[in-house]
């Protein structure tokens, strides 16, 4: 693993850039790129089959598009209900301006309780806020718990995909990665398999919190719904004496309906399943007539920058069901992976809501041909090549004035002229503004067949 | 941060916000959610849910051939008398799932178009029966079948006239994972393999 890859994953301007990163990720055996492209293809395809067999697929998505538009313009109403009913139900509220904020709550909660043990599945959120960092710093160990996170803990990377963390590794990288943990076997994904099961099963039953994300929180009844394949959510839920939840503020939707038709179009777009394998629906800590669950339920709910994204151009980011089938369908992602993005979220997503999430880290709305694939493949229909187009002119800032000059030498043709191009010259990559010029490198103006448009048009060769 | 002053700060960037970016903003939201339909068919709803639990790597079982699909439990936490067990099977008190060959449990409801199974705690029932042992047995009483989890998720009064437990979880089949290599693998985390019986 390069440095470039390890540094992904921490928010802020990371020290190298885009073009840096993506040259790390194409370099190599080049079997980043074979797995990579087989597991989004593999995805991809499967919902694209989904799609298709789904009836009125595409009502079902402009609808889930104006429910999810809806339940965001109403957030700080169905955010109120979902605390209330929350507690209503013997759980807690914590809002949390920021990742500080999130971070000082459950350490500060994981003190109280004396833990020392944690269990995590599957959350970005809690990645988003370098939770695990700050829980060792006060003596808590918190292993993930989905086995692809957890390889990729144990190899020190980030996730590489919003639903496949360790999709660029090989069998061979996960006997490497197991191996240290006490795995004896050889390249046999099933062997591999019962290996995490024995080592990660006594974690959850000694575990004195888990933590988990959230897919989506219905306000109506204050319940918290989390989706996994493995069941590692209801391990993780409803063993350990302490549930705490973490949800970015957008997971909320004002109903039960909202969630049929989100989770149908999730597990289709994420796993490609007709339903995901384990929906798991929880309302409160544990009841006193019931015999398992846990004491202590925490809800914390995140800001850390999603109320920029709200009221601004690009406010429908916020629809995001995190799914990560804009990441599959992206040729970008497909060449260069998702570590390249250097940030926990990737892909088409990733290089839209990073930018406006950190105040940085702005080129990354670069990292997009603009074909328009995930906008085609996102079940919520985000018109994300919108978005990158919108963080691109937001980007552009002080270099617009440049642009705008350029773009009239362009148009003008006593401007064009000077240019040398209507003579057969090509402009010298000075003319080209700073920001571009990495782009225009390897690539020249065409040579201009015959005479020019207007010189054509003057001998009256145009019309006749 | 203290909630009012979080969503004070959100009333506020709602209440000056700017146009969207896109040429096509959404349309105003439904007044009733799409339901979400499966292909129709025709055939009883059970015979649909083995068929689809049978494609998640579940499977049906029929009441009289039980005796032969348990020969191999040895230990079981069992949380519903709905099924008469074979008399090999040693029943182990409901805090030790963690050792136990099966668990059976009932379902609160089944999904014919998905083989999901409902599940939930009660006075008799734990979260983990069905989710530690190696083997998950379910008994569906059949007045429990219906056509898709959305049935469920829309009704929920139904399958819990006593108000929402504090977890419920609609299951489809073993436990899977795809994460190593993308090789799909059974039993990471949950029950290797999911039994279910129509009463
Ligand atoms: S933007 Fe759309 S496609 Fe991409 S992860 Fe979010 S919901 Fe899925």
């Amino acid at each position: 693993m390069t440095d470039l890859v390890r540094e992904a994953g921490t928010r802020g301007a990371p020290a190298s850039s885009l073009r840096d990163r993506e040259r790390a990720a194409l370099a190599g055996s080049g079997h980043l790129q074979v797995a990579i492209r087989r597991s989004t293809d593999n995805m991809d395809g499967r919902w694209r089959g989904l799609r298709e067999s789904l009836p009125g697929a595409e009502e079902l998505r402009e609808a889930a598009r104006s429910l999810r538009s809806a339940a965001i313009t109403r957030l700080p109403e169905l955010l109120g209900q979902l605390a209330d009913n929350v507690e209503a139900a013997g759980g807690r509220v914590f809002f949390a301006a920021d990742a500080d904020e999130a971070t000082g709550y459950i350490t500060e909660l994981a003190q109280r309780r004396g833990a020392t043990r944690a269990v995590k599945a599957k959350s970005m959120v809690t990645e988003e806020i370098q939770l695990n960092a700050r829980l060792a710093e006060v003596g808590v160990t918190a292993v993930e718990t989905d086995l692809g996170e957890w390889a990729q803990q144990l190899d020190g990377e980030p996730p590489a995909h919003i639903l496949g963390p360790a999709l660029h590794k090989t069998q061979a990288d996960w006997v490497r990665v197991l191996r240290p943990e006490g795995y004896e076997g050889g390249e046999d994904p099933d062997a591999m398999c019962a290996f995490a099961r024995r080592t990660l099963r006594p974690r959850f039953l000694d575990a004195d919190l888990g933590i988990t994300g959230v897919n989506l929180a219905v306000a109506s009844t204050g319940t918290l719904v989390m989706v996994t394949n493995e069941g590692n959510g209801r391990l993780t839920s409803g063993a350990p004496p302490v549930h705490v939840a973490v949800m970015g503020m957008e997971r909320v939707v004002a109903d039960w309906p909202e969630v049929d038709l989100l989770l149908a179009l999730l597990g289709r777009a994420g796993s490609g399943v007709n339903f995901p394998t384990y929906v798991n629906c929880l309302t409160g800590p544990r009841r006193e007539s019931e015999l398992d669950g846990p004491e202590e339920l925490h809800l914390v709910i995140v800001d850390n920058g999603r109320s920029k994204i709200l009221g601004s151009p690009s406010q429908e980011a916020l629809n995001c069901i995190r799914c990560g089938a804009c990441l599959n369908a992206c040729p970008v992602f497909r060449q260069i992976g998702g570590h390249a993005y250097g940030d926990v979220y990737s892909g088409p997503i990733g290089a839209v809501i990073v930018p406006l999430l950190s105040d940085g880290n702005h080129e990354l709305s670069h990292a997009s041909s603009l074909c328009g694939a995930c906008w085609e493949a996102c079940p919520v229909k985000i018109p994300l090549h919108e978005l990158l187009l919108e963080g691109r002119a937001q980007h552009a800032g002080s270099e617009r004035a440049l642009w705008r000059a350029w773009a009239r030498a362009w148009s003008s043709p006593r401007a064009f002229a000077l240019t040398g191009a209507p003579a057969g010259l090509r402009p010298p990559q000075a003319l080209v503004p700073p920001p571009f010029r990495e782009w225009a490198k390897g690539r020249t103006l065409p040579r201009r067949e015959g005479s020019t448009f207007r010189t054509r048009w003057a001998r009256g060769e145009v019309l006749d | 941060m203290n909630r009012k002053a979080f969503l004070a700060r959100l009333e506020a960037r709602l209440a000056d916000a700017a146009p969207p970016a896109t040429a096509h903003p959404p349309a105003p939201a439904p007044d009733a959610v799409p339901r979400v339909r499966f292909p129709p068919d025709e055939r009883a709803l059970e015979v649909r849910f083995g068929e689809a639990l049978t494609a998640i790597r579940g499977r049906l079982v029929p009441l009289d051939e039980l005796l032969s699909a348990l020969a191999q439990v040895r230990t079981a936490v069992v949380t519903t008398d709905a099924l008469a067990l074979p008399d090999h099977i040693e029943r182990l008190p409901l805090d030790q799932a963690e050792r136990a060959d099966a668990g059976v449990t009932l379902a609160r409801a089944a999904c014919a178009a998905t083989g999901t199974v409902l599940l939930a705690p009660s006075e008799r029932e734990t979260r983990l029966a069905s989710l530690l042992p190696p083997l998950h047995v379910v008994a569906v009483p059949r007045d429990v079948l219906v056509e898709t989890p959305g049935d469920v998720l829309r009704d929920l009064p139904r399958f819990f006239p006593d108000g929402l437990p504090s977890a419920f979880s609609l299951a489809s089949g073993p436990s899977k994972s795809a994460d190593i290599d993308a090789v799909v693998t059974y039993g990471v985390h949950g029950p290797l393999a999911v039994l279910a019986v129509i009463l």
